[in-house]
């Protein structure tokens, strides 16, 4: 055996060696990438289940065109064309109530039985009321013929009073005004006779020659005056020109004094004449009393019928009692005790509707009416008015006579239907954002995991809608193009969607 | 000494080809903030330098679980692929190595003018050849079909030309030996050139198989569904600021294509040195 034979057999078994590691290493990666593919086997099928989970589903609907109908829904009650009132007089006492609200009565039916005591009562109370009147009439035109006759008498004192006043004036005046004349006249002569002296003393004066003269004058028959004669004849005068004018002075201010005097007393007798002539306050007692007593009159004739018919208050007219305001056992008052509508003139029905209802019903529409177990077709909207603060309005439709009773609540129901729009969407496809209108709309996308359904946002515009659909509009629509309407999760533009099968 | 220097050297060049793999588990394992911060120089105009953490500061799963478990997209492009490398190698077997056999073992006339042509073929790029093969595909009303990427990987020249050099090393007088055994010509293929050149066969495959797993021109061209794209059209279609999610999605991708050739490493170790001595 040679080193070389010893050595082959080993180098062939290194060999098989490393050919059996090689094919277990090859083996382990093998093994690897089967248990890796396993791996993302399952990983796929998680993948899927959980994407099926988080895929939002989603509700659709064609957009087709239709008309947008508007109903108007509106509860109100029944009212009466026309109420009547029945008033009876006041303070009797209500023996029974023969109706109560709601109920039905026939023209004649008795409403409410009252006390003929209580009636009588009052008849007689009345009665005496009229007789106080008229005994104050009485009283008040005796007491105006003596006042009368006692006003003549201070007329006629007055009248007397002022003439003699005036008389008595008037001869006070004419006396002053005489001495006043006198005593002018007094002056005037005393005037000359001062002058005159005043003269021949200055003449005197003058002339020597004439000194005899004067004195001559002065004292005739005794030869020539004195020029101191002179001067003492003109002081005298002058003396009693100065007295003379004083009296004057004296009897003006006499006179003065009469015409003030007289103005006076003739004023105030003239007041006291006017005083007594002024005519007195009218007094209406007696007149306001009969009228009163008229009153009362009437009022003891409507009591009287009433006792005439027993107490008994009926319905004046065939109808239903829409007001029942008094009680057994009260008094009645001045106010209606019972109000019945007059169903001759019929019904309407009254409802209100907030300002947003309000373009969508006008008089003459045509309305239907709901209550318990009764629908009324075919009424018209009569009227449409404002209310105060103009958030509301009061819609009546006028009904026929035998469909509803007053008092009765109902539902109106108005329609509009609008002109057929081609693309409408039902109200829950439209949403908002940034104050914008959109719809989400299905799309087919060819994505990785094949022919997925998409949402697509759309902008539209809203022309007009209901509580269910409304009308909209844009370039990007077609009448082939499905809006989704519901979702069970939040659904973003762009997102894969599964249509519910409906 | 000599021997630690050369293991020095090549450990760094080591590093440096494996360092995209390295950063590649470690931005998987990264939050998109941390991404964000290392990658804002990418993203913004170039200015700067990208940071990197071999070791994320924040580590977490948040991307592979969503890759995983909310992206079947993801597992629908990577069936097609594995549908597609399956068929192109089986395809590749039947067709290829049949073809390879009797180029290698056969004489007939023509051969060469074949032969020829075969490697004409093999050295064109596909971008010579994809509008006929447009052509071609859509008179055949396969195009937007698997069988549009399937079809022309099936029929490649370059596995015929591995698998013949293998099969030309088989000694002639082993074929004879089992003619004279009374072995008939299918049954020599099946029992002697078979496991002769399974050497051959298996790096063929494995190479065949890093060519179709990483396919993009034909899908690209020939694809036009995206529910038939293979996993190489994947990457692409993630957006910006989902690198994180990125980076999981190369790494399962690259996966496949790793065990493959550790698998098959001795093989082809053994093809492209039997390739280098005919040479």
């Amino acid at each position: 055996m040679t080193g070389k034979g010893r050595r082959m057999p080993d180098m062939e078994e290194k060999k098989k060696t490393d050919e059996k590691k090689k094919k277990r290493g090859s083996r382990f990666w093998l093994r690897g990438l089967a248990l890796w593919l396993t791996v993302m086997l399952a990983f796929t099928a998680a993948s899927r289940i959980a994407d099926s989970i988080t895929i939002a589903k989603a509700n659709t609907e064609q957009i087709t065109g239709r008309r947008i109908r508007h109903t108007v829904s509106a509860s109100g009650r029944i009212e009466q064309n026309r109420e009547l009132a029945v008033v009876t007089e006041p303070d009797i006492l209500i023996e029974s109530v023969a109706v109560r609200e709601g109920e039905s009565v026939e023209e004649g039916e008795l409403l409410l039985q009252l006390d003929l005591e209580s009636i009588s009562g009052q008849i007689d109370a009345v009665n005496r009321d009229i007789q106080s009147l008229e005994l104050q009439n009485q009283a008040l035109s005796d007491g105006r013929s003596l006042e009368d006759a006692k006003r003549e008498t201070d007329i006629m004192r007055a009248q007397e009073d002022y003439e003699e006043t005036v008389r008595e004036n008037e001869a006070a005046a004419a006396d002053a005004r005489r001495e006043l004349r006198e005593a002018q006249a007094n002056l005037e002569q005393a005037e000359q006779e001062l002058r005159e002296a005043q003269t021949n003393l200055e003449q005197a004066k003058q002339e020597p020659e004439t000194k005899d003269l004067t004195q001559e004058q002065a004292n005739p028959g005794t030869g020539a005056p004195d020029l101191e004669v002179l001067q003492a004849y003109a002081a005298q005068k002058q003396s009693a020109y100065d007295a003379c004018k004083a009296s004057l002075s004296e009897k003006e201010a006499a006179l003065e004094a009469a015409l003030q005097t007289q103005k006076t007393e003739e004023k105030a007798a003239a007041r006291t004449l006017e005083d007594a002539n002024t005519p007195q306050a009218p007094d209406h007692t007696a007149e306001i009393n009969q009228l009163t007593i008229e009153e009362y009159r009437t009022k003891l004739q409507k009591l009287e019928r009433l006792r005439e018919s027993k107490g008994r208050v009926t319905a004046l007219k065939k109808g239903t009692v829409t007001g029942l305001y008094v009680s057994v056992g009260q008094k009645t008052t001045d106010t209606a005790a019972v109000t019945v509508s007059d169903e001759s003139a019929g019904y309407r029905f009254v409802a209100k509707i907030q300002g947003e209802d309000v373009s969508y019903v006008t008089a003459g529409d045509a309305a239907e009416l709901k209550s318990a177990g009764k629908t009324v077709q075919n009424c018209t909207v009569t009227s449409v008015e404002a209310g105060e603060n103009g958030e509301t309005y009061t819609v009546s439709v006028q009904l026929d006579k035998d469909s509803f009773r007053p008092g009765e609540s109902a539902v109106m129901n108005v329609i509009r239907e609008s002109d057929e729009y081609p693309y409408t969407v039902p109200l829950t496809a439209l949403l908002q954002e940034d104050r914008k209108t959109f719809i989400l709309v299905v799309d087919m996308e060819n994505t990785v995991l094949g022919q997925q359904y998409v949402a697509r946002k759309v902008e539209v515009t809203v022309l007009d809608k209901n509580s269910d659909y409304a009308a909209i509009e844009s370039a990007a629509l077609d009448s082939d193009s499905q809006v989704i309407t519901d979702t069970d999760r939040y659904v973003e533009a762009g997102q894969r969607i599964r249509l519910i099968e409906n | 000494m000599k021997k630690g220097l050369i293991t020095l050297v090549l450990a760094v060049v080591a590093a440096i080809a494996v360092s995209p793999v390295c950063f590649l588990l470690a931005g998987m394992l990264m939050d998109n903030q941390e991404l964000t911060e290392c990658l804002a120089p990418v993203f913004s105009d170039g200015e700067g330098f990208v940071r990197w953490h071999i070791i994320p500061r924040y580590p977490t799963l948040q991307n592979l679980v969503e890759l995983l478990l909310d992206a079947p997209e993801f597992f629908q492009m990577f069936w097609n692929s594995v549908k597609i490398t399956v068929c192109i190698l089986g395809g590749q077997l039947v067709f290829g190595m049949t073809a390879a056999w009797g180029l290698a073992r056969y004489q007939f006339r023509g051969k060469k003018v074949v032969y020829m042509l075969f490697i004409v073929l093999m050295m064109m790029p596909f971008q010579v050849t994809m509008l006929s093969e447009y052509l071609v595909l859509d008179s055949l009303r396969l195009m937007d079909t698997l069988s549009a990427v399937i079809l022309p990987g099936i029929f490649s020249t370059f596995p015929v030309f591995i698998m013949y050099r293998f099969f030309c090393s088989i000694p002639k007088s082993i074929i004879e030996a089992a003619r004279i055994d009374g072995a008939g010509e299918f049954r020599i293929f099946l029992s002697m050139g078979l496991p002769l050149g399974s050497a051959g066969i298996l790096s063929s495959l494995v190479l065949s198989f890093l060519e179709c797993w990483n396919m993009i021109e034909r899908p690209m061209l020939f694809l036009k569904s995206k529910e038939l794209w293979p996993l190489s059209l994947f990457l692409p279609q993630i957006k910006a600021g989902r690198a994180g999610f990125a980076f999981c999605a190369s790494l399962m991708a690259v996966l496949p294509a790793i065990f493959v050739f550790l698998s098959g490493q001795d093989y082809l170790e053994q093809g492209i040195a039997s390739a280098a001595a005919k040479e």
